[in-house]
């Protein structure tokens, strides 16, 4: 059983116009198997909650802080996140020219599990993963990223979800950029995860087209760098009939 | 001015920018340079040991060679080599007149042959001339290696002649010690149907200094120039290269990818491709991407296309400097791969395409083995 509680968290960039604050206070707690929906209008800062927490370093945390299981996580280097049981689905996965596949997910579980993955098992298994996602085992040979239709990386990153096992794994807009087949496929992978290993997931959404392969524990609207309303499936079916006006006006008058 | 036996020819026409470039045998055409010239201006010539002033030679260079079947090699003195190798510099000329025992390799009319001959020297403490001719006669095929280690000074020069419809796999490596200095002149002579296609990798010395020239002897040549280089630890590594397309539908593909890393590290790429009206119907492209991997590395990189005819297929050129992407670290950081391991894996993603061009199997992971040792060493 794990939980990731994020307190207050307050995050800043660094702009031509000075610093910004895009987080005002987010609190939020994400549990083992279950699924707790992000959903906001675009601007809001549900992609800098993402980054914050994994540790991109382009944002700075003046306040709060993020734990998992106790520990620390605002404290740890990036990778030491990832070793801790954090998995991050980016929505723009980054091409890494002349690294492929297959070296790539290599060399992250070697570090995740301590140990180089024993060859034979492991081509076995990385096959069997890229079956289930249906990509081509091909795909192992191409240069990460390099190349890939939106769907295909996006394919990349849930296959990655599913052979790292995270603990805690937050989805930014994997929907995005799909269209209905590679969704289903997509979520497909991502209720194997919560099944299989009893993964946590903050999904990130901007859309409710996910929700419906996808079902949440939990539904949370976030506008304007907090968390403003939180309840069940029937949250998202408002959002879906009404927008986020209501939500946005809600902050406004705050 | 040039004895008898002596040759000059202009390369490049004198312009408001610069005076005319020459290539000649004799030292005296080139005056001892003092940092300022266009040619000399990034080259740190207190670092060169008088190679470009007065360094006399204080013993003969040593060749080794491991030669494929049916290859032949020599080692002659001025008397018994002949030679039309022109200078384009007074550290070139300069060598061009000094060594003494050159290494002649012949590859036989139609000989094929898929084994490697590698040719090592050992520059030894102290100031050496050397001067290696590579003979490839009319339908061979052969790979030949290049590698100079050690830690002296030396200026070696190179030529290697590719007769008509010959295949020439040409790969220069220099690994010398860290107060290793070697200045090369390469030049490749391409005759018609042949291809040569020459990678240089620049990993250890202190400095190093790389004039690849080629030029065509026959119409319907093609030469691939490719070059890796690694400056890091205040490394000085500088590769000029001349492409001279005078003949008609020939082909040249310049690729350098270089990095640098540390405080005071260079790397300097000049590549100029020249179009003679005559040569109508080149396909030329030059690139030159380079990664600085701290704010202490200097990258200079010029890319010079002239063209005087206007029935070109293709000319084109491009020049790129970055650095580490920082969202490249943040991606596989992200899957617990470690800063390290992620910059190690980034740095030879960077540079693998073009080792990928030679399938030969031990060639490659020997290769590998000594880039990945370098991008090892830049991060410690």
């Amino acid at each position: 059983m794990s939980e990731l509680v994020i307190k207050d968290l307050h995050v800043t960039v660094e702009t031509d116009d000075g610093t910004k604050e895009i987080l005002r206070g987010v609190d939020l707690t994400i549990t083992s198997g279950q699924t707790h929906a992000i959903m906001g209008p675009n601007g809001s800062g549900k992609s800098t909650l993402a980054y914050a927490v994994a540790g991109h370093p382009k944002y700075t945390i003046p306040s709060g802080s993020v734990t998992l299981d106790g520990a620390d996580v605002l404290d740890m280097s990036v990778d030491e996140r990832a070793k801790a049981g954090l998995f991050l689905a980016m929505q723009y996965p980054v091409e890494i020219p002349g690294v492929s596949v297959s070296n790539f997910l290599r060399s992250s579980l070697t570090a995740l599990r301590g140990e180089a993955p024993k060859l034979r098992e492991w081509i076995k298994e990385m096959n069997e993963a890229m079956k289930e996602i249906g990509m081509d085992p091909t795909f192992s040979e191409r240069n990460v990223n390099e190349g890939f239709s939106g769907g295909e990386k996006k394919r990349h990153e849930i296959l990655q979800l599913e052979l790292m096992k995270p603990k805690i794994a937050i989805l930014d807009e994997t929907d995005s950029g799909l269209d209905v087949d590679a969704l289903r496929i997509v979520s497909e992978g991502i209720n194997r995860t919560v099944e299989r290993n009893n993964t946590g997931v903050l999904l990130i959404t901007h859309y409710t087209r996910i929700l419906r392969y996808v079902k949440p524990d939990k539904v949370s609207v976030f506008v304007d760098g907090r968390v403003v309303a939180t309840g069940g499936q029937e949250l998202a079916e408002e959002l879906e009939a009404n927008g986020y006006v209501k939500f946005s006006k809600a902050t406004a008058g705050a | 001015m040039s004895s008898a036996l002596q040759e000059k020819e202009i390369l490049f026409k004198s312009t408001d920018a610069r005076p005319d470039r020459i290539a000649s045998s004799n030292p005296d055409d080139f005056l001892v340079p003092n940092g300022r010239e266009e040619e000399w201006r990034y080259t740190p010539l207190k670092r060169v040991g008088n190679l470009h002033n007065d360094a006399k030679a204080e013993q003969d260079i040593n060749y080794e060679i491991v030669a494929a079947g049916g290859i032949t090699h020599s080692i002659l003195s001025r008397d018994e080599v002949k030679t039309k190798f022109l200078a384009t510099d007074r550290i070139s000329s300069r060598t061009q007149s000094l060594w003494n025992k050159a290494l002649v390799i012949d590859i036989p009319q139609e000989l094929e042959t898929k084994d490697l001959t590698w040719i090592k020297t050992d520059i030894k403490s102290g100031v050496q001339y050397g001067h290696i001719i590579i003979n490839a006669k009319a339908h061979s095929k052969a790979t030949i290696i290049l590698e100079h280690v050690g830690e002296g000074i030396a200026g070696v020069n190179c030529e290697i002649i590719a007769d008509v419809n010959s295949n020439i796999d040409f790969i220069t490596v220099y690994d010398l010690a860290r107060k290793g200095v070697i200045v090369s002149e390469h030049q490749f002579v391409i005759n018609k149907d042949a291809n040569i296609r020459s990678l240089v990798v620049q990993l250890g010395g202190d400095v190093v200094r790389y004039v690849p020239r080629a030029k065509f002897s026959g119409n319907h040549g093609a030469v691939e120039l490719l070059g890796v280089f690694l400056a890091t630890n205040g490394q000085f590594f500088e590769n000029r290269v001349f492409v001279d397309h005078n003949m008609k539908d020939c082909k040249s593909n310049v690729l350098y990818r270089g990095g640098a890393q540390g405080e005071g590290s260079h790397t300097v790429w000049v590549g100029d491709v020249l179009i003679r009206k005559i040569a109508t119907g080149t396909n030329t492209y030059e690139m030159n991407r380079n990664l600085l991997l701290d704010d202490g590395a200097r990258a200079d990189s010029v890319p010079n296309l002239e063209i005087e005819t206007g029935e070109v297929e293709k000319a084109g050129h491009a020049s790129v400097t970055g650095r580490l992407d920082d969202d490249q670290l943040f991606y596989l950081m992200s899957r617990g791969i470690d800063e390290p391991t992620a910059r190690q894996l980034v740095i030879e993603g960077f540079f693998s395409g073009i080792f990928g061009e030679f399938t030969h199997p031990e060639l490659k992971e020997r290769l590998n083995e000594r880039l990945n040792a370098a991008i090892e060493r830049s991060h410690k």
